[in-house]
C-alpha cells in the first residue's frame, strides 16, 4: 500500500505550467528594475574606502577633540571649586571679614575695660588731690588715653 | 540541481538574464507543483509562483549569506507566499470546501492528464495539515533529501522524517476511506 502510494505521489510530477505562461513571466521578471548587488556593492565599498583613509584620520582627531573640551568644559562646571562658596578668593575675602568684626569686637572690649578703669583710676586721684592744677593735669591725660582708644577702635 | 550551479547563480547574482533563466527553467516546474497542490488554483498558482522568482531575481544576492541550496530557498519563498495567501483568503484545508481540479480548470486537467486516482492523492494532500503537505510534496514528488526539506521548513531532518511518517500514515487513511 505504501510503495502504492509512493508511486501515486511521483504521479503528480507530471503538472506542470503552461509554457507560454512560464516565458512571459521569465520576461517580465528580467526586465523588472533591480540594483545589481555588484554595482551595489561597489558604490558601498567606495564609500567605506573613502572613508578609512582621510576620513578615517579626521574623524578621529575631532573625536579626540571633542572629548578633551568636553573633558575642560566639565572640569569647569562639575568640579566643586566652580561653585561660588569654594572659591579661594571669596573665601580669603569672607575670612578676613569675620577677622575684621572680631578684631572691632575685641577693640570694642578693650576700649570699654580701659576707659572704665582710667575714669576710675581718674575720678580717685581727683578725690585726694584737691589742687586743681593736679585734677586739670590728670583729667586731661585721662581724656587723652580715652581718645587714644576711641581711636584704636576706629581704625 | 543544475550542472555547475554555483557558477550560475553568480552569474545571475551579477545580473546575467540567461543565468537566471537556466535557474528559473529549473526550478519553476517545482515551485509551480508545489504552490499548485496546495492552493488547488491555476491562476493563483502561476501568479504566485511569478512571485517567488520576482523576488528571487531581485534579492538573490541575500541568497549567498544564507549557505542553503537554491531549492530550499525557493521553497522558503514560496511557502511564505502560501502562508500569506491562507491568511489574507482564509482558505480552509477541508475537503468539503476544496474544490475539484478537474471542473476548475479542464486544459490543466488535460495538460496534466490526471486520471482519478491522482486526482484523488492530490485531494487527499491536501487534507494533510500545512507542515505534512510540504514534506509529502517535497520528499515524495520532488524527490529532496531530508537536508533540504529541513533547511526549507527550518526544521531539523529528525523533526522532518517524522513529520514524512505521520504524513503519509495520515495519508494512506484518507486513501482508505
Amino acid at each position: 500500500m505504501m510503495e502504492n502510494i509512493e508511486g501515486k505521489l511521483k504521479n503528480l510530477k507530471t503538472i506542470k505550467p503552461g509554457n507560454d505562461y512560464s516565458l512571459k513571466s521569465l520576461s517580465l521578471i528580467v526586465n523588472s528594475p533591480r540594483i545589481s548587488p555588484i554595482e551595489a556593492t561597489s558604490v558601498w565599498q567606495k564609500t567605506l574606502t573613502g572613508f578609512r583613509l582621510s576620513s578615517g584620520v579626521v574623524l578621529a582627531s575631532a573625536l579626540v577633540l571633542v572629548i578633551f573640551i568636553s573633558a575642560l568644559y566639565l572640569n569647569t562646571v562639575i568640579s566643586p571649586l566652580f561653585l561660588p562658596g569654594l572659591n579661594d578668593k571669596n573665601i580669603s575675602a569672607e575670612a578676613d571679614q569675620i577677622n575684621q568684626s572680631i578684631n572691632i569686637n575685641l577693640n570694642e572690649i578693650k576700649y570699654h575695660q580701659m576707659s572704665q578703669e582710667i575714669t576710675k583710676s581718674t575720678l580717685e586721684s581727683i578725690s585726694k588731690n584737691n589742687s586743681i592744677a593736679n585734677t586739670t593735669s590728670t583729667v586731661s591725660s585721662s581724656v587723652e588715653t580715652i581718645d587714644q582708644l576711641l581711636n584704636d577702635l576706629v581704625k | 540541481m543544475l550542472d555547475n550551479e554555483q557558477n550560475i547563480i553568480e552569474k545571475a547574482i551579477h545580473g546575467d538574464e540567461k543565468a537566471f533563466g537556466l535557474l528559473y527553467s529549473h526550478y519553476q516546474p517545482q515551485i509551480y507543483r508545489f504552490i499548485y497542490i496546495k492552493l488547488s488554483k491555476r491562476e493563483e498558482a502561476e501568479d504566485l509562483t511569478h512571485q517567488v522568482f520576482l523576488k528571487a531575481w531581485q534579492s538573490i544576492e541575500r541568497f549567498t549569506y544564507q549557505k542553503l541550496p537554491l531549492s530550499s530557498w525557493l521553497y522558503r519563498i514560496a511557502r511564505n507566499q502560501v502562508i500569506d495567501v491562507y491568511r489574507t483568503q482564509k482558505i480552509e484545508l477541508d475537503i468539503e470546501e476544496v474544490p475539484e481540479i478537474a471542473s476548475e480548470d479542464k486544459k490543466v486537467e488535460d495538460k496534466i492528464d490526471l486520471d482519478e486516482e491522482v486526482k484523488k492523492i492530490r485531494t487527499a494532500i491536501r487534507q494533510l495539515n500545512p507542515d505534512q503537505q510540504d514534506v509529502i510534496i517535497m520528499r515524495y514528488i520532488e524527490e529532496l533529501s531530508p537536508q533540504e526539506i529541513a533547511l526549507a521548513l527550518k526544521k531539523t531532518p529528525t523533526a522532518v522524517r517524522i513529520i514524512q511518517h505521520r504524513a503519509l500514515k495520515s495519508l494512506r487513511n484518507i486513501l482508505e476511506k
